[in-house]
């Protein structure tokens, strides 16, 4: 029989365990999570440092640029610096009164300028922001009709808002497609639009890498560039589920520029998705006690509505409503998308169908068909529904939630073996989606 | 400077997505069995305690028969059933809770019996709790388990959705047959122990063992095919006799022990049989630690079949195909390394290589370990699951090294004595 004759053991004890660690550190490496950011640039001194700083400075130059023009009120260029700053505090703070008071400053704009002049470029970024599609077409064809043709810049950021106008129309591939295109004679390509539309369209890993690119690539980058790129970042990980990296996202915004309700409102929203409600109240009351974000009332509505708090639920829909009303009156169209979701969760059903029908008439693009199939659901026409939803799917649009809404009108037609199959794709592209805590988020969505 | 600022703006546009699921939905679980249905539903607190005032209060108390009253006063009102003949079935809340989740649902068991000489198969389900009142609620219906369909998968299949104008759904779940249930069982302890690494490389560890002679701390040498052959058999047997008893007591007599230490228990054996591996801890009672971890491994198998049949008799077709289809794993696992375990284990070849294995082993357990006891995913754990993914195939390369190992050392020994 044969036998066996070990030599001396500690070597072999020491080669055994130095051997398990190298297979576990190498395992830990390769196989880590991403964790944050692989750029983590440090903003430059150039730019306000905080939200409040940010504030202060539009703040001041508003003051200063009004006191121009009322001493030369005949001037359509003060009008349209005004419009700028006007522009940038609504961008910044969301308030949309900002916007409405940019549009008639434009408006008077308008009339100032001798014909085949005025403030294009500004208007076509006000309707752009505001979701007049058209009116963002004709500023293009207005700028290209000048007669001295606009610097290469101008002509290049037309060349992209026409992708950005294909994009929200629901033509995803036509928009990459003008990206490449506008951008083909320097190469350096619009990073942040593609990654965008990337990360709309089923790549968010791409998407994430253009950022980082973008991040690597920008010269004197400010902390308030560093801090949206930061969210961009966080925004896509919680639509594919990565909780736990967009938290840490929205925490690396708020370390960068501090103090910008959005981010804020972000990090409530993590809290309440971990299901740390008091904390997340907390946060959320904090916002709404300086900025009027109805989003925010309608979270805190959806946090006491999941804790069995009806009154408090209550109350704080009613108060978001209220805005909603008052920026539906104001400017529809910018409103119309979060009022026809307000409606679906705490309001009338048929003003959630007749919103989500306009929004998705003007902008006929993955969210705005995805909450429109959800009201014609909620309205027992899921026939409909599935017509609706089909169309992004089929033109590229990924999203767990459109495959989710799909799955219901499937269900609600009794076509069970072709509703589970959506319920996969939906789980596939964010395994939370059919979490019940989805409900809380409304920010950053 | 003006295009800059233009470009500029463009960075606060968040990338934007539809989340609009604007209001968790309920569900309706079925379990179908011979005499009556049992529904399973999930209702979220909130979404309740917004429909029904009345029911606002059931997350703020433990549920005393007051609140299971309401509760089960809501639910008659709110789900039923009628056969294809329009008789109605009978409807009884057998159970109600409220889960500590966040956010918090109601959980409730309602068992639908249809009427004497009816068909528990073919039903219409009503269920209209909170969309009465809220017009978006959505409920989501699927089917847990139908024994006599043969549907015993973990997983659930959807059967329909419900909304307020849409808030019943025909359910009809075909001709019955006990014998396909039982297929199925065994389908599943297959699916499930081919799938669960761990059971598997516990019991490949201690094969790894049998033919080895030990003499105090040592592995010494080969112990003979016959001495082999007779440790591999009462392995496989205590093991299965183990597993066997807790998997019967814990699907049929309902004993339950948090899933999180069994887990760790299960990768805890594992690494106990790697060092044993390595040098003998156990010699000569492997069968006896086979057995007593068996009973650990058990236990997490009944978490899968124990909820599975309605009636005593499907439960022990269940527990009974559910253990022949491990077996049957088990028996082709053993078939697949004995040859070349068997070829391989006089060879001077095997002890770096069981070192080895050992090693590997007790990594895996470790990994296992550290998962198991924190509860998130660990990488390293993960990588090792998608190995031993790969280990069916590992069976013929083992085999005929084996055989190249016999070979090598005839061949050494024809030329010593030539």
């Amino acid at each position: 029989m044969p036998r066996w004759r070990s030599g001396t053991v500690w070597p072999k004890r020491l080669l055994t365990g130095a051997i398990a660690l190298a297979l576990v550190t190498a395992a830990g490496v390769w196989l880590a999570p991403r964790d944050g950011a692989s750029i983590d640039r440090t903003p430059s001194g150039a730019g306000p440092r905080s939200y409040a700083d940010a504030l202060a400075r539009l703040d001041a130059s508003l003051i200063g640029t009004r006191d121009l023009g009322r001493a030369r009120p005949d001037e359509w260029l003060l009008d349209e610096r005004l419009a700028h700053l006007l522009l940038s505090r609504a961008r910044l703070t969301g308030r949309f009164e900002d916007y409405a008071e940019a549009q008639r400053v434009l408006d008077h704009a308008f009339l100032l300028a001798p014909a085949g002049a005025g403030p294009h470029q500004t208007q076509m970024a006000l309707a752009f922001s505001l979701h007049r599609l058209f009116r963002t077409e004709a500023m293009i064809r207005a700028i290209e009709a000048y007669a001295v043709q606009p610097e290469y810049e101008t002509r290049l950021e037309l060349a992209l808002t026409r992708g950005d106008i294909a994009f929200y129309r629901g033509d995803y591939a036509g928009a990459l497609r003008t990206y490449r295109q506008a951008v083909a004679d320097d190469g350096a390509g619009p990073p942040l639009r593609i990654a965008n539309l990337l990360a709309r369209t089923g790549q968010p890993d791409a998407a994430l890498e253009m950022i980082d690119r973008y991040e690597a690539g920008a010269k004197l980058p400010t902390a308030q560039l560093l801090a949206d790129l930061a969210l961009r970042r966080g925004s896509i990980e919680l639509q594919r589920g990565a909780w736990d990296e967009a938290g840490r996202q929205f925490d690396r915004a708020e370390r960068l520029f501090p103090g910008w309700w959005l981010t804020e409102a972000l990090q409530a929203q993590m809290l309440a998705v971990a299901g740390r409600y008091p904390e997340a109240v907390a946060a959320f009351e904090t916002i709404v006690r300086t900025d009027a974000c109805p989003e925010c009332m309608d979270a805190l509505a959806s946090i006491h509505r999941a804790q069995g708090h009806r009154d408090r639920a209550a109350a704080w829909s009613a108060r978001a409503g209220r805005i909603w009303d008052r920026r539906m009156a104001m400017l529809p169209e910018a409103a119309l998308g979060h009022a026809a979701e307000h409606e679906l969760a705490f309001g009338d059903v048929d003003k959630a169908l007749m919103f989500a029908r306009r929004d998705a008439a003007l902008r006929p693009y993955g969210q705005s068909e995805t909450t429109l199939a959800w009201a014609l659901l909620a309205k027992g026409d899921a026939g409909a529904a599935l017509r609706v939803i089909d169309r992004p799917i089929a033109a590229g649009w990924v999203s767990a939630e459109s495959h989710l809404a799909k799955e219901q009108a499937l269900l609600l037609l009794g076509r069970s073996v072709e509703a589970e199959a959506e319920r996969s794709a939906a789980l596939a592209i964010n395994p939370r989606a059919g979490d019940a805590t989805g409900s809380l988020i409304w920010v950053g969505h | 400077m003006l295009t800059r600022w233009l470009t500029a703006l463009f960075l606060c546009l968040l990338p934007v997505g539809a989340w609009a699921h604007l209001t968790p939905n309920s569900e309706v679980g079925l379990a179908v069995g011979r005499s009556h249905i049992e529904a399973t539903i999930v209702i979220p607190l909130g979404e309740l305690a917004f429909a029904e005032p009345a029911l606002a209060d059931l997350g703020r108390r433990p549920l005393d028969a007051d609140a299971r009253r309401r509760i089960e006063r809501y639910l008659h009102g709110h789900i039923g059933a009628t056969g294809p003949d329009g008789r109605m079935w009978t409807t009884r809340v057998a159970d109600s809770v409220v889960t500590h989740a966040a956010p918090p649902d109601l959980e409730a068991t309602v068992i639908l019996t249809p009427p004497a000489g009816a068909s528990a198969r073919q039903m219409r389900l009503r269920f209209d709790a909170v969309m009465d009142k809220v017009p978006t609620h959505f409920a989501l219906v699927y089917l847990r388990h139908d024994f006599d369909g043969g549907y015993l998968s973990d997983q659930r299949r959807l059967l329909g959705g419900l909304r307020r104008d849409n808030a019943i759904v025909a359910i009809d779940m075909g001709a019955r047959s006990a014998w396909s249930g039982f297929a199925a069982a065994i389908a599943l302890g297959a699916h499930h122990i081919a799938e669960g690494h761990d059971h598997l490389l516990f019991l490949f560890i201690l094969l790894l063992a049998a033919p080895l002679r030990a003499e105090g701390r040592r592995w010494q040498g080969y112990a003979g095919w016959r001495n082999t052959l007779r440790s591999l058999v009462s392995v496989v047997t205590a093991f299965t006799i183990g597993h066997s008893l807790t998997l019967i007591g814990g699907a049929a007599f309902d004993w339950r022990l948090p899933a999180q230490p069994v887990e760790i228990l299960i990768a805890l054996s594992i690494l106990v049989s790697a060092v044993h591996l390595w040098r003998p801890l156990f010699a000569g009672r492997e069968a006896l630690v086979a057995g007593g971890f068996g009973l650990v491994h058990g236990l997490a198998f009944a978490t899968l079949i124990g909820h599975i049949g309605l009636d005593r008799w499907q439960q022990a077709l269940s527990i009974l195909g559910f253990n022949i289809g491990i077996e049957l794993v088990q028996l082709l696992v053993v078939a697949s390394v004995l040859p070349g375990l068997v070829l391989l284990a006089a060879s001077r070849f095997y002890p770096p290589a069981k070192n080895a294995a050992a090693a590997f082993a007790a990594l895996a357990a470790a990994c296992w370990i550290v998962e198991r006891a924190s509860g998130q995913d660990f990488a390293p754990a993960r990588a090792i699951d998608a190995l031993l993914g790969l280990a069916p195939y590992a069976a013929a390369p083992l085999a005929l090294l084996g055989a190249a190992a016999i070979l090598i050392r005839r061949f050494t020994a024809a030329s010593r004595t030539s």
